[in-house]
């Protein structure tokens, strides 16, 4: 086509006419509507920690660990943190719980003045595995906090994977700790909860901007910390603190799901999702994922899948790779053998509890 | 009421743009008003599948700037007067426009056209979020290797989350002489790790190529290749029309042996 045509095309178009001019059938009036881009609040922004400049990766990549390793450990005893997006009933509140984003800034602040000479002890640190994997699980946490769109992702998961668990119209309580959340933010969570027949119905919050928020939306609002009860606080070491999380859906190549008690999958995981878990983990369906058991250390955790197809498999602290794909097509469970050195077994279902039997 | 789909994939060359070009051009060649968006901002490909390149004059950005008409940026197929291009910028990238924009740029071209299809972005950042804000179904495009197939779960998994349920599969570039050989992962393998509707099987062909750099969709072709038959095929089954897929099979056997076949009786 040559530039003549070109030039034609553009002096055959109409000129310009207002909107209202408009009309269905013609396309030739046809606009582009106006599309009002809402800018996050100030304050938000202000919320939204720094990207990593080079001085904080100088060193490798420990160096950012080091804060966070501190404090995973000295957390292990303290208050549980919440990762993920999560509902739990409470005295018969269905509550939706935020993961914080607080503890984020803290850490960004504190790295940039720990001193060189800790680097090896942290090094030292991250090579086992074991309490250092809840370290470094911790961080990435911290390090990659989840984005607002992470976070309504997550919810549309979750909603998606409990179905029809609750009644239609069921009130919402949700629990925003810490988190600020601007009225956009409310507005998207209302609006997700919807689509799902669920209704938001008051905000539990710790700040004031958040509070002033959800009233001018015409929400409930309650002023407060999240309740130790939600947050699934367990005082006995190492066992798993929260009840079962059971889940109804595919379990897709990069979703992870990670819950302070047992995890339940009525469907397959697929390869490239991750599935951690405090207690045990139990599919039914094909396993290909990573499951992690036992995460904060309980070594009596297990693995239990229809089809245990996982090509990695982590109890407690200890990792084992499956060179071969399964070739059973009964139950199979993978825990830690306690005769002699512990080292991760997998057996048929059948064996196993004939097993523990004796 | 307007079908808005976008066709996607995650990882990139697995023929998203390719299944876009084609599509279009059937379902407008069985009488539809299409509309073609190209959604892979700075990485404008369609415009050239469909040989369109040198007829354009503004692109989608300007519609969302307000600069031009909505039907000044829309580049008419004179093969196929029904079928229509909204082109991508090549000058900006991904981050030109927001999801709201697009999102309010689909509606309005559903209300003219009876399939909206966006041709979607490899990858699933934020050019991935603009392409899908709009759509109400997709096509998820693999090809039978172990990669594609991952990223094609990890995009299933998106799309859900964002509310498109509405999800098909079309696995490209099967090669039926590997599959028969257990060196290629066969249609059942994709569908039993993916597990959504199956909507086309494209078998691998090299006239693809042929097309591609002549700027004209396989589906125009007055001697339908077999991808062709099959992309054909795959805008009947989004029409609601039953159409059994494709019987693909490794190279015809020649002449004498098909004879020997006949004799001896098996097939």
């Amino acid at each position: 086509m040559n530039v003549n045509e070109r030039v034609t095309a553009v002096k055959n178009n109409p000129p310009p006419v207002s909107k209202n001019q408009s009309s269905a059938e013609d396309l030739s009036y046809a606009e582009m509507p106006e599309v009002i881009v809402t800018e996050a609040n100030d304050e938000y922004i202000g919320n939204i920690p720094a990207p990593l400049t080079i001085a904080d990766v100088e060193g490798g990549e420990l160096k950012p660990l080091k804060a966070e390793i501190k404090n995973a450990l000295q957390a292990n005893s303290a208050e549980p943190e919440i990762f993920q997006v999560r509902f739990k009933t409470l005295e018969g509140k269905l509550n939706l719980l935020l993961p914080a984003e607080k503890k984020i800034q803290r850490e960004f602040g504190q790295h940039q003045s720990s001193p060189k000479t800790e680097k090896e002890e942290v090094a030292k640190l991250i090579q086992i595995f074991g309490n250092n994997e809840q370290a470094a699980n911790t961080s990435d946490n911290g390090l990659m906090a989840l984005t607002w769109q992470e976070i309504l992702t997550q919810l549309e998961q979750r909603m998606a994977a409990s179905g029809n668990e609750w009644k239609p119209r069921t009130q919402v309580y949700l629990q925003a700790g810490d988190r600020l959340l601007d009225s956009r933010q409310l507005q998207e969570i209302f609006e997700s909860l919807q689509n799902h027949q669920l209704l938001l119905h008051c905000v539990v919050t710790n700040r004031r901007q958040t509070a002033i928020n959800a009233a001018s939306m015409g929400l409930c609002v309650e002023q407060g910390t999240i309740f130790r009860e939600l947050l699934g606080f367990n005082p006995i070491p190492d066992a798993p603190t929260d009840d079962p999380l059971y889940i109804k859906m595919t379990v897709r190549s990069g979703v992870e799901i990670r819950h302070s008690g047992s995890i339940i999958v009525f469907g397959d995981v697929n390869a490239g999702a991750e599935l951690i878990s405090e207690g045990d983990i139990i599919v039914c369906g094909k396993l290909k994922g990573m499951a992690h058991a036992g995460s904060k250390g309980n070594a009596q955790s297990i693995v239990l899948a229809s089809h245990l197809d996982a090509t990695q498999i982590r109890i407690a602290s200890l990792i084992a790779r499956v060179e071969s794909p399964s070739t059973y097509f009964s139950p199979e469970v993978a825990f830690v053998s306690q005769q002699g050195a512990p080292v991760i077994q997998i057996v048929q279902v059948v064996d196993y509890y004939s097993k523990n039997r004796n | 009421m307007s079908r808005i789909i976008v066709v996607t994939s995650g990882k990139g060359g697995v023929g998203k743009t390719t299944s876009s070009a084609n599509l279009g051009m059937a379902l407008a060649k069985l009488g539809r008003k299409v509309v073609l968006v190209d959604a892979d901002f700075g990485l404008r490909n369609l415009d050239l599948l469909l040989g369109l390149e040198n007829r354009i004059v503004y692109t989608a950005l300007e519609v969302i700037a307000r600069e031009c008409k909505l039907d000044q940026a829309l580049v008419k197929d004179k093969r196929q007067p029904n079928l229509s291009l909204l082109a991508a910028p090549q000058t900006r990238n991904k981050t030109a426009i927001t999801a709201a924009h697009m999102k309010a740029l689909v509606e309005v071209l559903g209300r003219y056209f009876d399939y909206v299809l966006i041709d979607c972005p490899a990858g699933i950042e934020s050019g991935f979020q603009n392409a899908i804000a709009g759509a109400k179904e997709a096509i998820v495009v693999t090809t039978p290797e172990i990669s594609a197939v991952r990223d094609a779960d990890r995009v299933v998994g998106l799309l859900e989350a964002n509310r498109i349920t509405d999800i098909k599969l079309i696995v490209n570039r099967i090669r039926p002489a590997m599959v028969k050989n257990n060196d290629m992962m066969s249609v059942e393998d994709v569908l039993d790790i993916l597990s959504v509707k199956l909507i086309g099987v494209i078998p691998d062909d090299e006239q693809v190529i042929v097309s591609t750099n002549k700027g004209e969709p396989l589906v125009l072709s007055d001697k339908l290749s077999q991808a062709g038959i099959a992309y054909e095929n795959v805008a009947k089954r989004l029409e609601g029309k039953e159409v059994e897929f494709l019987q693909l099979e490794a190279p015809p056997k020649g002449f004498f042996a098909k004879l020997s076949s006949w004799i001896t009786g098996n097939s």
